[in-house]
């Protein structure tokens, strides 16, 4: 049963997926910028929590990709889906309080791991002065993402967006120093979204038995072969298939994307 | 190579000014009141709910100075961010006479959120839990709201830092603009969390005021020193302005501008230049079609910071222009503290007590005006006067800028 259907008026023009194991983070964060995007600050990713890590490096590889110059970021919006991010720094200073009490606490632990945090590195970095925001933050940011990425498109009579989804593959366990014994890989996925005379992708909320929350690794890998399919764009005639992304309370978000020879009729 | 944007700097609106989208629902909770007529009261008569709070032992040698919410069970509780949200927003679609069960999916959902799963995480750590090790934990607060409220619609988490339950009102704006939804309820509750309080302690962002405690926020005063944190918010029930009138429901005030930008300058340090906040104040001012000389009230931000206070006072002076010495600038901040993700809501709503009792509130504890913050201030009490167009700054950590205006319902 359909419940609502969305078209969301976006061309893709250029998209990335990065996936980093944990152990090779921490080298991430001092990475170069890909060459012909803006450098990072120096030092800017110190206290960032992982996903941040990987997800401004995703971004900057779609920026690259589509060939933005960085006088065209000024003006970009920013929308960054996490999911549970910021818990290796939340365990730490559970885990520090407990021990040694609040002085341990670090300041950087609310601007850093809020949902907001990924979303505000990415305009700082990279100069972006359009609006910014987190979304989701859970198990279906991917879906939330979508519902959200319309509006930020409209901003400003058309407005080009930054988009990231980021998460671990499969949730690692931590210690209480925030480590892992594990070394998962945490995935970004990001494409650059601009507005379009007509809807690219269609966005129908269907009824759906209750699904359990994919792992991060399905649902990302699901986003990002959406993204490639979009900007590869569709042969004439030929439809691409349709992807969907768990939206809960007995919900799926099934996308499609509407070809060019298609959009006079949508 | 990616082709040039419109430069426009007005959002296409795809609703006709005769139909704008308004505000049928309130619904708050917060430490000034549960409801809105307490709430009305509270800040026109200029009560404090500030006071010196107990946290545990945990915050030993920390005075902890906040605004609290009367609540069953202290802050840092399991359920305590649940089921706070949950009353507002409960009482927004009562107040609003929506049926939410009845609803089916054309209503919908967003709510502005912080650091939710931290304080989450917290909760269930200091109750013995482990889900911050193995990530594992109940649905996102989200959905859990959705599912308690009944609400079968699209369910969104934004975050903006302390402007996200003003972003969760503007995207909600949105949805119904653009046909996603009928009707749709937007805000946010924030709750105090020990940890938040020694984190944001740590980052010397609140006040270290050694005085009364009632007079520890000054937004634009001279003594300022950092804020002081709250905790609640409130939900607004948003729908077109003819679907509230087929169904009789009262209307509030619309939601006529909304501006959105970012600073990008620093992921804590408020940002000393203002004008990427003053354009959101512009961008707003004119996706509402009024000119600043027509701007009645300007609710402000101002948490009591010394740079965020300059700064804003630079940000509306810079979007007003010469109507800044005349348009009557307050922030309820002075006796509400800082509800931080919940503070934007809860600011829309003192804007609709401007818009109905015709009065501005005044700011808490301004003494002596800040020079380099020279705008028409309220202070001492309210001020009596004509108020129909009001707008609303928000403003977050990493650069977030939000101003949203709305206008007297006719």
């Amino acid at each position: 049963m359909q419940v609502h259907r969305s078209d969301i008026p976006v061309a893709l023009c250029g998209q990335a997926m990065i996936a980093v194991r944990r152990h090779a983070i921490d080298a991430l964060r001092h990475a170069p910028a890909p060459a012909g995007t803006a450098d990072l600050p120096a030092r800017f990713l110190r206290h960032a929590d992982e996903q941040t890590v990987v997800g401004i490096h995703a971004v900057l590889a779609a920026v690259a990709e589509a060939g933005l110059p960085s006088t065209a970021l000024a003006t970009c919006a920013v929308l960054a889906a996490p999911r549970l991010a910021g818990r290796p720094a939340a365990a730490r200073t559970l885990s520090g309080w407990a021990a040694q009490g609040h002085a341990t606490v670090s300041p950087h632990i609310v601007p850093q791991c809020s949902l907001h945090a990924m979303a505000s590195a990415i305009s700082v970095a990279l100069g972006c002065h359009g609006p910014h925001l987190g979304v989701g933050g859970g198990p279906e940011a991917v879906a939330e993402a979508l519902e959200v990425l319309p509006w930020l498109v409209r901003q400003g009579g058309g407005c080009r967006v930054l988009m990231v989804a980021t998460g671990w593959d499969d949730e690692p366990a931590l210690a209480a120093n925030g480590g892992s014994a594990a070394d998962p890989v945490c995935r970004a996925v990001a494409v650059v979204a601009e507005p379009a005379a007509a809807a690219g992708l269609r966005c129908t909320r269907v009824a759906a038995p209750p699904a359990r929350p994919r792992r991060g690794a399905e649902e990302l890998t699901r986003f990002a072969s959406l993204a490639a399919a979009v900007v590869a764009g569709s042969p004439v005639g030929r439809a691409l298939p349709s992807w969907s992304f768990v939206a809960r309370r007995g919900a799926l978000l099934r996308v499609d994307v509407v070809a060019a020879d298609r959009r006079e009729a949508a | 190579m990616a082709r040039p944007l419109p430069a426009s700097n007005r959002p296409p609106s795809d609703r006709p000014a005769s139909d704008p989208v308004v505000i049928s629902g309130v619904g708050v909770r917060s430490p000034l009141g549960d409801s809105y007529e307490a709430v009305a009261d509270a800040l026109l008569a200029g009560h404090s709910a500030i006071r010196e709070i107990d946290l545990g032992a945990g915050m030993a040698g920390l005075r902890t100075l906040a605004a609290a919410l009367v609540d069953s069970a202290p802050p840092g509780s399991v359920g305590r961010l649940e089921r706070i949200n949950l009353q507002a927003l409960t009482a927004a679609l009562a107040d609003a006479g929506v049926d939410a069960r009845g609803a089916g999916p054309r209503l919908g959902l967003v709510l502005g959120q912080g650091a939710e799963h931290l304080k989450e995480w917290e909760a269930d750590h200091r109750a013995a839990g482990a889900n911050v090790f193995t990530g594992s934990g109940p649905e996102p607060l989200v959905e859990r709201l959705a599912s308690a409220a009944g609400i079968a619609g699209p369910a969104v988490a934004v975050g903006a830092a302390c402007a996200s339950s003003g972003f969760a009102i503007a995207l909600a704006r949105s949805w119904l603009e653009t046909g996603l939804v009928d009707v749709c309820i937007a805000g946010g509750c924030e709750v105090i969390s020990p940890t938040a309080m020694a984190a944001f302690h740590n980052l010397r962002a609140l006040s270290r005021w050694g005085g009364e405690a009632a007079a520890a926020s000054r937004p634009f005063d001279r003594r300022r020193d950092g804020f002081v944190m709250g905790e609640g918010g409130a939900f607004l029930v948003l729908e077109a302005a003819s679907r509230a009138r087929r169904r009789g429901a009262r209307i509030r005030a619309s939601l006529v501008g909304v501006g959105m930008t970012s600073d990008a300058a620093h992921m804590v340090t408020p940002c000393s230049d203002p004008r990427q906040a003053a354009r959101a104040i512009t961008a707003a001012l004119a996706d509402a079609a009024v000119p600043p000389d027509a701007v009645d009230y300007v609710n402000a931000h101002a948490a009591g910071t010394p740079v965020g206070d300059v700064a804003e006072a630079g940000a509306i002076a810079l979007a007003l222009g010469p109507a800044a010495a005349t348009v009557p600038v307050s922030s309820t901040k002075g006796l509400s503290g800082h509800l931080v993700s919940g503070a934007a809501a809860f600011e829309a709503v003192a804007c609709l007590v401007a818009l109905e009792r015709q009065a501005v509130p005044a700011t808490a504890n301004l003494d002596e005006p800040d020079e380099r913050c020279p705008l028409d201030h309220v202070r001492g009490s309210a001020r009596a006067r004509a108020v129909d167009v009001v707008a609303s700054n928000s403003f977050g950590f990493g650069g977030a800028n939000l101003c949203l205006v709305l206008r007297r319902a006719s």
